[in-house]
């Protein structure tokens, strides 16, 4: 099953009749908002649906099946923005429910962003040979959100594994593997070892010890805390294979803490993906 | 012979019905303990593991007596049409299946909480499923000191029924 055909399962009936009719169009994106009509992002344009409004009990729906109406349990993802449902990722906007001046989750949903993964074989194939002339030089991959980082991670791991890299994935969100009953369901590779779930700062620690891994590859480093992780596993001699928001290396180094990595000579390598008319670029900078 | 035959005949139907009135109201508070021991359970497994609905009362199907038990299978097999109905719809639908032996206050005391579980967050839930415990907790301390008192009374209002259709009949 696809993960347009996942993230169809999670709506009422009628909407699912709306929005199945768009499955030959690739999707990358359902919106739903509250009294609007159920929109789709297509090669990265949103297109409104004509037609019925978004009732807040069909919001409550969707969120009734992506939770196991269990909210409670979602929580802990919650406070992040988003929930995971079978490898989507689920994003969220209401009004926020604040306990001693942290936030403790969300209620009156007005939002649902259920982002559509997929499986993009090849994208990398055009400097793949470039990253690993030894072994994987560390490599930062960099694009504004919705363009394809995590497809792009996904599949140099998946590359980078089948080839006989040992690569640890240390998946905080479970976006990259989509792992449930504990079957993954993204290929990443015949020598991927996977960890889901856990922050960064504990995952990476127990890769290094436990997994002898050759790579670690991690999805989004953006938090302070991330610096110490990426310092700590290139010190123990592993390749670092990372992705992070942004536009490209200006943008990167307007940010202390990547100004920071760069001048430690973290990386020696960024990929930057931008748009071009319906497609990606993906572009290779080494860095001196 | 006809008349002590038809006395006997009385006796014993007035009987079984003063025997079948305090059987319902013994059945009642089984039926409210059991879904006070269920809820307390939930409200552990809320606070220790933030356990999804769906995990625990597949579980709970399995570990609970009486009709708690029926209640957790009922919700568990409605469960798989989440998305197309509402929660609290098939925890509505599964109160009315599993408790017909509670009074229709009863039932409506068990269908507020589906009203919100799972659906807000847990400090919310964890109040409501408090308020619930505290009211069924009411409830069967109010059953528990009336039940000898509608034993007598049921017994002894189906007996002297009994006898005095005895007496007038015959």
């Amino acid at each position: 099953m696809d993960s347009f055909e996942t993230a169809c399962e999670l709506l009422p009936a009628p909407l699912r009749r709306r929005i199945e009719t768009f499955s030959g169009r690739q999707p990358e994106e359902i919106r739903l908002r509250l009294h609007r009509p159920p929109a789709l992002v297509l090669k990265g344009r949103e297109l409104e649906l004509a037609g019925d409004r978004l009732s807040e009990n069909e919001l409550t729906q969707v969120l009734e099946r992506a939770t196991g109406a269990s909210l409670h349990s979602a929580m802990p993802a919650m406070v992040n923005g988003y929930i995971s449902y079978q490898g989507l990722r689920i994003g969220l906007c209401g009004s926020a429910i604040m306990n001693q001046g942290r936030l403790a989750g969300f209620r009156d949903f007005s939002s649902l962003a259920i982002r559509l993964p997929r499986e993009c074989r090849g994208i990398c194939g055009g400097f793949i040979d470039r990253l690993t002339q030894n072994r994987l030089e560390n490599t930062l991959i960099v694009s504004p959100p919705g363009l394809g980082k995590t497809t792009l991670l996904r599949e140099l791991i998946r590359v980078l594994a089948d080839s006989g890299t040992r690569v640890a994935v240390l998946d905080e969100r479970n976006e990259l593997s989509a792992s449930s009953g504990g079957k993954q369901h993204f290929d990443l590779g015949r020598c991927s070892d996977v960890l889901v779930g856990i922050p960064k700062e504990t995952g990476a620690s127990m890769l290094l010890r436990g997994m002898n891994p050759q790579v670690i590859a991690m999805d989004e480093i953006s938090a302070g805390e991330d610096r110490l992780v990426v310092e700590r596993i290139i010190g123990c001699g592993v390749s670092i294979l990372a992705s992070a928001h942004g536009r490209d290396r200006h943008d990167m180094l307007r940010r202390p803490m990547y100004r920071d990595l760069f001048a430690m000579g973290a990386f020696s390598n960024i990929i930057t993906i931008s748009r071009d008319g319906e497609n990606r670029r993906y572009s290779l900078e080494r860095l001196e | 012979m006809t008349h002590l035959l038809g006395a006997i005949l009385i006796a014993a139907a007035s009987s079984a019905l003063g025997f079948a009135y305090v059987n319902a109201e013994k059945r009642r508070l089984r039926a409210l303990r059991s879904m006070e021991s269920l809820l307390k359970t939930v409200a552990g497994e809320f606070s220790a593991r933030l356990t999804p609905l769906p995990e625990l009362f597949s579980r709970l199907e399995q570990s609970c007596d009486g009709p708690a038990a029926v209640f957790a299978a009922e919700l568990n097999r409605r469960l798989n049409q989440l998305g197309e109905r509402a929660f609290h719809i098939l925890w509505c639908e599964s109160v009315e299946i599993a408790f017909p032996m509670l009074s229709g206050e009863e039932r409506e005391l068990l269908s507020a909480l589906g009203r919100c579980l799972g659906r807000y967050e847990l400090e919310r839930q964890l109040a409501e499923l408090s308020l619930t415990l505290n009211r069924l907790s009411a409830a069967i301390d109010r059953h528990s000191v009336a039940l000898p008192e509608k034993k007598r009374l049921g017994l002894g209002l189906a007996w002297t029924g009994g006898a005095l259709l005895v007496i007038v009949l015959f």
